[in-house]
């Protein structure tokens, strides 16, 4: 490295316009390659998109009649319906093995000390004297949060996606043209709500391995509450108070899925359940920040 | 109010009229106006006077229930963030990002302020260095000592190249020689550069070294503000008398000072403070009283106060 001289000197460079949230939206995704566990849970992400694309490549490629038989199986199997034709359906199924073995242990590990870090170190105070405000730095924040997320999960997916159409027989595209617009909405919000929660969280508990805990404890329990509540009143609505089940009727309204949903929470009350526990993160996330900052 | 409202506003660097914070009932600052034309200012007060809300305020970290802040003439509540850019802020608390290197901290916060990536980690290298934390900047900052993270703020302050540096009690807990290096590194910033300070403290000493001029504050009053040569400049016309040594200290000449009508104070060192209420003590008064007390006088000076007995009075007497 250069010799610099231990002197102070103005600064006489350029500068630039950019929004003051860029910086720690970068500075937040730089974050997220830092985590060995980050790391392996993007990889893995990677791993089965590459699997189901191999996958994929027999099926259509090697061997085209296997294609057929799944789905004349499938038809035979379901009953009311084709059950394993390559359409939304298989989608929304591949669509949960990335939300819960990736997409949920990564929003607790990225998002464990995001801001729990910063009102530990008092670097609010830091932050909010130059010039980003609280709303700036959630947006910053919670953006690359998201980002982080979606690349892990919806980018293989959407390979995935890619992969199938250029691969399948004539006519496929128009079955499954639909399936990245749904993808990108159901993973979007899902991850969106994830981020925020897991910041809202963060602010209260002011330690990563609570979080981590009170996440898997909040996502097991109401994952319990669900089923009992609509056994007892045989009520679908009860099924709401289960995460899994919302996330499950919202991918599933999202991915236009010929689903049956007479088992399933209304489409209506599950969105709304993911816009309101968003809002409440977002509310509690900037109230907690400003008092944290003394920004009244 | 010590400032004149009514002049021109354009070079201010900092100026408030009537600001008023609260925190829910509790009011803070009470209608505090003042103009801070450029320079050094010190920031004085006892613990609770109101220094941190009025430097929080200014930085927009408070929203205040009443008045207007002016920075470089510009509205503090308008120019909002953009102003930010122009402004370095030293916290008086631990303030950092933990988990990553100091340089890469620094980086990022220079990035904040508008920096390039490029210029921002260069420049976190520079003012690292110039803290002396050049051999420590790949360290994380949760590892530092609490000198090093006095630093480390300063430099924090001062990644983005501000224009005007709030430091608030900057040589909090550093021993005497990291007390005398963070005000040799205030002072070469302010004085060879020209960047304005505002420096909040309650150790005088550090605010004199500093400082050309001064705002006292008091349970959320602007109790003074004037220049520091204003507030210790000789006080009442008094003299400040240097002895030869004699058995007594002076004892005898204070007696006869005494008896004359004089107030006499002794400063140690055979040197004693002569005054009066309402006139000038004058050189031929002292020699006089030397005759007739035996003792010799080896010098006479104005007497010029110290800022604690300009601080002191001014808490005391409340005067504006």
């Amino acid at each position: 490295m250069a010799f610099r001289a231990a002197d102070y000197e103005r600064f006489t460079g350029e500068r630039t316009r950019t929004p003051a949230w860029w910086p720690l939206w970068r500075a937040t995704f730089r974050r997220g390659w830092r985590s060995k566990w980050v790391k392996m849970f993007v990889l893995g992400g990677l791993g089965m998109s590459l699997a189901v694309t191999i996958m994929l490549y027999f099926v259509q490629e090697v061997v085209p009649e296997w294609r057929e038989t799944l789905e004349r199986l499938g038809e035979q199997a379901g009953g009311n319906g084709p059950n394993l034709v390559f359409d939304s359906r298989i989608y929304l199924i591949l669509l949960h093995w990335f939300i819960y073995p990736f997409l949920m242990p990564l929003s607790v590990l990225l998002g464990y000390d995001l801001i729990a870090g910063d009102l530990r170190g008092n670097a609010l105070e830091s932050y909010f004297s130059r010039p980003i405000t609280p709303a700036g730095y959630v947006f910053g924040r919670t953006l690359a949060f998201t980002s982080f997320l979606l690349m892990a999960t919806l980018l293989p997916l959407l390979w995935i996606w890619c992969f199938d159409v250029f691969t399948a027989p004539a006519g496929h595209y128009q079955r499954v043209k639909s399936v990245p617009l749904g993808l990108t909405a159901s993973l979007g919000l899902t991850a969106l709500t994830l981020a925020l929660f897991v910041q809202a969280l963060t602010t209260i508990t002011r330690s990563g391995i609570w979080t981590a805990l009170v996440v898997v404890i909040l996502f097991v329990l109401s994952g319990m509450l669900g089923p009992i509540l609509y056994e007892v009143t045989n009520e679908p609505t009860m099924l709401a108070a289960a995460f899994w089940e919302n996330i499950w009727v919202v991918s599933n309204g999202m991915l236009g899925s010929p689903e049956e949903t007479a088992r399933h929470a209304p489409f209506g009350l599950s969105l709304s359940i993911f816009l309101a526990i968003s809002g409440v993160s977002l509310v509690v996330l900037l109230r907690r920040i400003k008092r944290q900052a003394v920004i009244g | 109010m010590p400032t004149d409202d009514s002049a021109p506003t354009r070079d201010s660097v900092l100026e408030l009229s009537d600001l008023e914070v609260r925190y829910g009932r509790f009011r803070a600052l009470r209608g505090v106006s003042a103009r801070f034309q450029g320079g050094a200012l010190g920031l004085l007060g006892p613990n609770g006077a109101g220094k941190s809300s009025m430097l929080r305020a200014v930085l927009g970290l408070l929203k205040p229930a009443g008045g207007r802040i002016s920075v470089f003439g510009q509205d503090a509540r308008k120019a909002g963030p953009l102003l930010r850019r122009r402004i370095g802020y030293m916290p008086e608390r631990d303030s950092h990002i933990v988990g990553i290197s100091g340089v890469s901290a620094m980086a990022h916060m220079a990035e904040i302020c508008g920096l390039r990536p490029s210029d921002a980690m260069l420049r976190a290298h520079d003012v690292l260095h110039f803290v002396g934390l050049g051999e420590e900047r790949y360290r994380e900052v949760d590892t530092y000592s609490v000198g090093m993270r006095q630093r480390y703020k300063l430099a924090a302050a001062l990644v983005h190249d501000p224009d005007l540096l709030i430091l608030d009690e900057p040589t909090n807990g550093l021993d005497p020689q990291g007390r005398v290096r963070m005000l040799r590194l205030i002072e070469k910033v302010q004085t060879d550069h020209g960047i304005h300070l505002v420096f909040a403290s309650h150790l005088l000493p550090d605010v004199e070294r500093l400082c050309d001029q001064v705002w006292v504050l008091d349970k959320g009053e602007l109790r003074k503000a004037d220049t520091v040569s204003n507030l210790t400049a000789a006080a009442r016309g008094a003299k400040r008398v240097r002895l030869g040594p004699s058995a007594d200290g002076g004892a005898a000449f204070a007696a006869a000072a005494r008896a004359a009508g004089l107030e006499a104070q002794d400063q140690g060192s055979s040197e004693w403070t002569l005054s009066h209420p309402e006139e000038i003590v004058e050189s031929r008064q002292v020699f006089a009283l030397a005759k007739t007390s035996g003792a010799r006088v080896l010098g006479i000076k104005p007497a010029a106060r110290s800022l604690e007995d300009a601080f002191l009075e001014a808490l005391e007497t409340g005067v504006h």
